[in-house]
């Protein structure tokens, strides 16, 4: 069996939901839903920082998600899918709250460097979480989707509808917020 | 990434657990947001694409086409068994049948794959290991055994739904048996 | 002087040509390739056992005894493709002999790898493989250790044993006159058999989907939230004891068999005029759901 044809297989699994509850099958769905939702919500929460918030947010994103299920192509990961969605929720919501921020002035890294988003010394977890939570929105959506949810400069830039250079310059100033609040390198 | 705790020491962002999940289960609230409209989801889906690929009777693929003959319809008797003349309909003044709507149906996609497995058995099964030959044989008894059963059941009570949901099934089975079966004696063949 | 010592490489490539293809009186052989760390290896055999260990080599190493009947062992890697194919000879009848040759087949891998397994009366064994995995056997058993990725594992008429680690992945055992016996797993898991039984564990699970037409299938373990059991025979007896902190809808239906729980819950009738009972309710939060039906099987659930 070769590497694509284990995917296949792989994305097969998910693929008999998907076919299935494109056909009305809402058991189906709510597989794929259990299977997902961990991720939707915390994608959502640490893009909103409120659990109410996020949680409206997380079941908007798979209400959109259903009745959008005709145009997702099998072939595709539904996790990255359902993730657009769910950024396209928390924005869309955040607009209408009055609550964008105006984009940082063009700081950009290094030319080349590209950080790991590593730490000099380990820190807890909820002193992470604290420590993202307080960045600037547009700094925290960048370095959300791309340090912890490991989306491409691109893949970002496309889903939060920035430039990329402007996502690069995002996730500077998050790297660079972070050092200060952490007191850490972050490499 | 894995989906670790939220407690302890990390290095890397990238450890940091990427599920979380909600207090509440919403899954009720989606349900009953969608359930609305999941009758109208057929006409408003494109057309379901099958899995099967290529001639290669793949045992999914196989049990898939058998149920879409449907739960609630009724499956007649396969040719190439010499089955024995459907029980009556449910009549309309039988008690037992409720709302259930059953039909005399004889998928002809299902008939052609079953014919042709039968067909090919006696040799695919001379192909398998000793050790598989009596076992697989008696397995395929034993469904056949199951579908006389359910089928004489369900000519006393025609619209019982558990036996129909279980007849269809047991097809189902026997399709997955046979297409096993067809792939098991190509693989010792192939040797 | 110099005569020999030019025959010499060829000399040398003989005896190990000699030792690649098996074709040496002790039967042995031996093999070791470069191979990725999360590549896929492909293995076959046709009878005997194939073995297959997980470890931290970015190898595959194969050691064999091979049985009369074996032209060679193929053994290459391409790309992050590894593939170990135990070749026969060819039989002018183009019937094979079953019972006269038996390989034994130990092959270390990559613990990472994607790993896929075909014997036809060969009994399979899997341990330490951390990737996908699918193991197929016609009559041979199949035993597995499960990481936490998915896993199928098919046989016609062997038994199916896998253990997992508590990592939640979603397995795939089917046979069709084997037993099916999951132990520490958790995920979701489809089986089926025509007249095995069927005996699981899971915890946590999110799905178990279960069919037989004459085995029983027994199912402990603890439901996650909004998890999804079926359980479906003809003649067999359903036993389910799950825990669910957030509680489940339960639904239990049989025509002509006996229906028992441990909380207190007494079975109706089916219908006014027709033979048949069922059982419906909810337990606690009612978020998962619990489907039991058979013909002429006994059920029996409890929520502990």
């Amino acid at each position: 069996m070769t590497l694509a044809q284990v995917e296949s297989s792989r994305i097969d699994w998910e693929g008999a939901l998907v076919e299935r509850a494109r056909a009305g099958d809402t058991r189906a769905f709510e597989r794929l839903y259990r299977e997902h939702a961990g991720r939707v919500y915390g994608l959502c929460l640490r893009m909103t920082r409120e659990p109410h918030l996020a949680e409206d947010c997380t079941q908007e994103t798979f209400i959109n998600a259903w009745r959008a299920l005709a145009q997702f192509e099998t072939r595709s990961s539904l996790g990255t899918w359902l993730h657009r969605i769910a950024v396209n929720v928390t924005l869309g919501k955040r607009r209408k709250a009055g609550r964008e921020e105006p984009l940082p002035e063009g700081e950009i890294e290094e030319e080349g460097f590209e950080p790991h988003w590593t730490l000099e010394t380990p820190v807890e977890v909820r002193e992470i979480e604290d420590a993202i939570g307080a960045l600037p929105t547009g700094a925290r959506d960048a370095l959300v989707l791309h340090a912890l949810y490991g989306y491409s400069h691109t893949e970002a830039a496309q889903m939060l509808g920035l430039a990329e250079g402007t996502c690069k310059a995002q996730l500077h100033r998050a790297r660079k917020l972070l050092r200060e609040r952490l007191n850490v390198e972050v490499g | 990434m894995t989906e670790q705790g939220r407690k302890g020491v990390i290095r890397s962002l990238g450890e940091l657990p990427q599920g979380i999940e909600p207090e509440a289960d919403l899954w009720p609230q989606i349900e009953a947001q969608i359930a609305g409209r999941a009758q109208a989801a057929p006409a408003e889906t494109t057309p379901v694409s099958r899995a099967a690929s290529g001639t290669r009777l793949r045992w999914l693929a196989a049990a898939a086409m058998v149920g879409c003959v449907a739960v609630g319809v009724w499956i007649g008797h396969s040719a190439s068994l010499g089955g024995a003349a459907a029980p009556p309909l449910a009549g309309a003044g039988h008690p037992g049948a409720g709302a259930l709507q059953t039909a005399w149906v004889a998928d002809p996609r299902y008939q052609r794959q079953h014919a042709e497995l039968m067909r090919s058995l006696g040799d695919q099964v001379a192909a398998l290991p000793p050790a598989s030959r009596a076992k697989v044989m008696a397995s395929l008894t034993t469904i056949r055994e199951a579908k006389h059963n359910l089928e004489e059941a369900l000519g006393k009570d025609p619209g019982n739904a558990l036996l129909q949901e279980l007849l269809v099934n047991t097809y189902q089975d026997e399709m997955r048996v046979l297409t096993d079966v067809r792939e098991a004696s190509d693989a010792g063949k192939g040797i | 002087m110099q005569k020999t010592y030019r025959m010499l490489p060829a000399v040398i490539a003989l005896l190990a040509s000699a030792v690649v293809r098996g074709s040496d009186t002790t039967g042995n052989f031996e093999q070791e390739v470069a191979a990725d760390a999360k590549g896929t290896v492909e293995i076959s055999s046709t009878s005997g056992t194939i073995d297959v260990t997980g470890s931290d080599k970015a190898a595959v190493s194969v050691k064999a005894q091979l049985g009369p009947e074996v032209d060679h062992v193929e053994v290459k890697s391409s790309g992050n493709h590894t593939v170990v194919h135990v070749i026969l000879k060819p039989h002018g009848s183009g019937v094979f002999n079953w019972g006269h040759d038996e390989t034994h087949l130990r092959v270390q891998v990559p613990k990472d790898s994607e790993l896929d397994v075909s014997g036809v009366s060969a009994n399979v064994t899997s341990s330490g493989v951390l990737g996908g995995q699918r193991l197929r056997s016609v009559s041979g058993d199949v035993t597995a250790d499960t990481g936490p990725n998915d896993i199928e594992v098919k046989s016609v008429s062997g038994n199916v044993k896998v253990r997992g680690h508590g990592q939640p992945a979603r397995l795939r055992l089917n046979t069709v006159s084997g037993d099916i016996e999951l132990k520490h797993a958790a995920g979701e898991l489809e089986t089926s058999t025509v007249s095995g039984q069927v005996s699981a564990e899971l915890d946590p699970a999110r799905a178990f989907h279960a069919r037989s037409t004459s085995g029983d299938i027994t199912f402990e373990g603890r439901l996650a939230r909004g998890a999804d059991v079926d359980a479906q025979s003809v003649n067999g007896d359903l036993k389910v004891h799950a825990a669910s902190e957030d509680g489940f809808q339960y639904e239990l239906q049989t025509l002509s068999g006996d229906i028992s729980d441990c909380f207190d819950a007494k079975a109706e009738r089916s219908g006014e005029y027709g033979p048949g009972h069922k059982l419906d309710g909810t337990r606690g939060g009612g978020s998962a759901h619990v489907r039991l039906k058979t013909m002429s099987g006994d059920l029996n659930l409890c929520d502990r």
